[in-house]
C-alpha cells in the first residue's frame, strides 16, 4: 500500500501531459469563442438537429457511462457483495465527474445557460421529461458529491464530518439507485416524443427500458475499463485490498455483464417484433442496425460469457473496452446517426469541428481532475487511519 | 416479408403471437446461456471464488 505518491517518474513532460495541455488550450480558446459569439459560431446545429453531439455524446453517453457508481454502490451496500468493496470510491468519483462534466457540458450546448437553474427556482414543469431528467441529475450529482466526500475528508483529516458522511453511506446509495433508474430511462424517454424523426429500428416504446437496462451494461463494463486503465496508471497508488480484490471484481462484474447484455439482446428483439420492423433490417439503416446488435451487444455477450467461464481476465478487459465503444455507439444512433433519418444528406447534421473539439476538452479535464484526485486522496487505497473502518 | 394489415387488430394479433414466441424461444436459450455461464463455476481456483471473505 502506499499512502504518498511514489510514482517513478517525475518528470511534468510527459506525452500525456503536452497532449492534455495542447487540448485544453485549444478547449478554452472554443470556449472563449463560444460564449462571446454564441452557438452558431462553434456549432452545426439547426432547427432540425437542435440536439447534436454535445447532448449524443457528452450527456447521453456521459450519464450512461456514470453509471459504474450507482451499478457498484448498489452492488456492495444494497445486495452485500461486500467483496467488491474496493471498487465503490472509484466508481464514485467516477459517477461523480461523470454527471459533473455532462453538466458542465450542458452549459456550452443550451442556448442561456444562466437559466438552467430556472426549472427548480421559477417554473416546476412537472409534466415535462426533461425537467424530471434535470432535477434528477441535479439531485444525484448532489448524492454522488456526498458519497465521494468520505475521501477527500479523510484526505484533509477531518475525521468528524468524515464519520457523519460514512453514516450516511447506505441511505445516499438507495437515493441514488432511485434516482438513476428514473433519469437513466427518462432519458431514452425523451425520444418518445420523436416518433417520426427517429428510424424505427431504434425507435421503440421500450426505449426507456433500452436506455435504462444499457445503462446498467454502461456501469458494469466501466468499471472494469477504468479499473483496467488505473490498474496500469496508478498501480503504485493501489493497497494490497485493491489489487487482491481486483480479479475477482473483473470475473463478477464481466459474468454480471453476460447475463444483462443476454437480457438486453432479448428485449431489443422484442422491440423488433412487437413493431414489425423485421423487414428494415434488410436497408442500409438495418445493417447499420445490426452490426450495434450483434457486433456490440451479441458478441461482447459472448466473449464476457467466455471470459468469465474460462477465467480469462484480458477477454473480458477487452470485452469491456469494447462493450464501452458499443454504448457510446448506441447513444450516438439514438440521438444523432438514426436520427432526422429521412431528411436529405445536405440537411443532416454532421458536428462542426469545434463541437467535437468541445467534447475532447471535456473527456481530457475528467482525465485530469480524476488524476489529480487519484494521486492525493485516498480512493485506490484506504487511508492508514480508517483502516479498521474499511 | 413485410405483411400488410387491414386493422389494428391484426396488427397486434401479429406482432403480438410473434413475440410470445420469441419470449419462449429466449427463455429456453437464456437458460442455456445461463448453464454455458456458471457450469465451471464450481471448478474455480481458490482466489477468486466470490464466497472467500466469509460467505461459507
Amino acid at each position: 500500500m502506499s499512502t504518498e505518491n511514489t510514482a517513478p517518474n517525475s518528470s511534468k513532460l510527459t506525452p500525456f501531459n503536452l497532449i492534455a495541455g495542447l487540448i485544453v488550450i485549444v478547449g478554452l480558446f472554443i470556449t472563449v469563442l463560444r460564449f462571446t459569439k454564441g452557438l452558431g459560431a462553434v456549432s452545426n446545429l439547426s432547427n432540425h438537429s437542435p440536439w447534436g453531439i454535445w447532448i449524443g455524446f457528452d450527456l447521453l453517453v456521459g450519464v450512461a457511462l456514470a453509471a459504474g457508481g450507482y451499478v457498484t454502490s448498489a452492488a456492495v451496500y444494497v445486495f452485500g457483495m461486500k467483496r467488491y468493496h474496493s471498487a465503490v470510491r472509484p466508481a464514485v468519483l467516477t459517477g461523480f465527474l461523470g454527471y459533473l462534466f455532462v453538466v458542465i457540458a450542458l452549459h456550452y450546448d443550451v442556448g442561456r445557460p444562466w437559466r438552467l437553474p430556472y426549472p427548480f427556482i421559477v417554473g416546476w414543469g412537472t409534466t415535462s421529461l426533461l425537467f424530471e431528467v434535470g432535477l434528477c441529475v441535479a439531485l444525484y450529482l448532489t448524492v454522488l458529491f456526498l458519497e465521494f466526500t468520505p475521501a477527500p475528508l479523510e484526505w484533509l483529516g477531518l475525521t468528524k464530518t468524515r464519520n457523519l458522511a460514512v453514516k450516511l453511506t447506505m441511505v445516499l446509495t438507495i437515493f441514488g439507485v432511485v434516482l438513476s433508474t428514473l433519469h437513466q430511462s427518462s432519458l431514452g424517454a425523451l425520444f418518445l416524443i420523436a416518433p417520426s424523426k427517429l428510424h424505427p429500428l431504434w425507435y421503440s416504446p421500450y426505449l426507456p427500458v433500452f436506455f435504462f437496462v444499457s445503462s446498467i451494461i454502461a456501469g458494469l463494463s466501466m468499471v472494469i475499463f477504468e479499473g483496467s486503465l488505473s490498474h496500469k496508471a496508478f498501480h503504485h497508488k493501489m493497497d494490497a485490498t485493491h489489487l487482491q480484490e481486483s480479479d475477482g471484481l473483473v470475473l463478477g462484474f464481466g459474468k454480471a455483464a453476460a447475463l444483462v447484455l443476454a437480457g438486453y439482446f432479448t428485449i431489443k428483439i422484442v422491440g423488433i417484433t412487437a413493431g414489425n420492423h423485421w423487414h428494415l433490417l434488410t436497408s442500409p439503416y438495418g445493417y447499420w442496425f445490426l452490426v450495434e446488435l450483434l457486433g456490440f451487444v451479441a458478441l461482447p455477450c459472448l466473449l464476457y460469457a467466455m471470459g468469465a467461464r474460462e477465467k480469462n481476465l484480458k477477454l473480458i478487459r477487452f470485452t469491456a473496452a469494447w462493450t464501452v465503444a458499443g454504448i457510446v455507439l448506441n447513444r450516438l444512433n439514438v440521438s444523432v446517426i438514426a436520427f432526422n433519418y429521412h431528411l436529405p444528406v445536405a440537411e443532416r447534421y454532421f458536428p462542426h469541428w469545434m463541437e467535437i473539439g468541445i467534447s475532447v476538452f471535456m473527456v481530457t479535464l475528467l482525465i485530469l481532475v480524476y488524476r489529480f484526485i487519484v494521486t492525493r486522496m485516498p480512493i485506490l487505497y484506504g487511508h492508514p487511519d480508517y483502516q479498521a473502518n474499511h | 416479408m413485410h405483411s400488410v394489415f387491414y386493422s389494428l387488430h391484426e396488427f397486434m394479433l401479429h406482432t403480438e403471437s410473434l413475440t410470445y414466441l420469441v419470449m419462449l424461444i429466449s427463455l429456453l436459450g437464456f437458460l442455456g446461456f445461463f448453464l454455458f455461464l456458471t457450469d465451471r463455476d464450481d471448478d474455480q481456483p481458490e482466489d477468486t471464488k466470490p464466497g472467500r471473505h466469509g460467505h461459507h
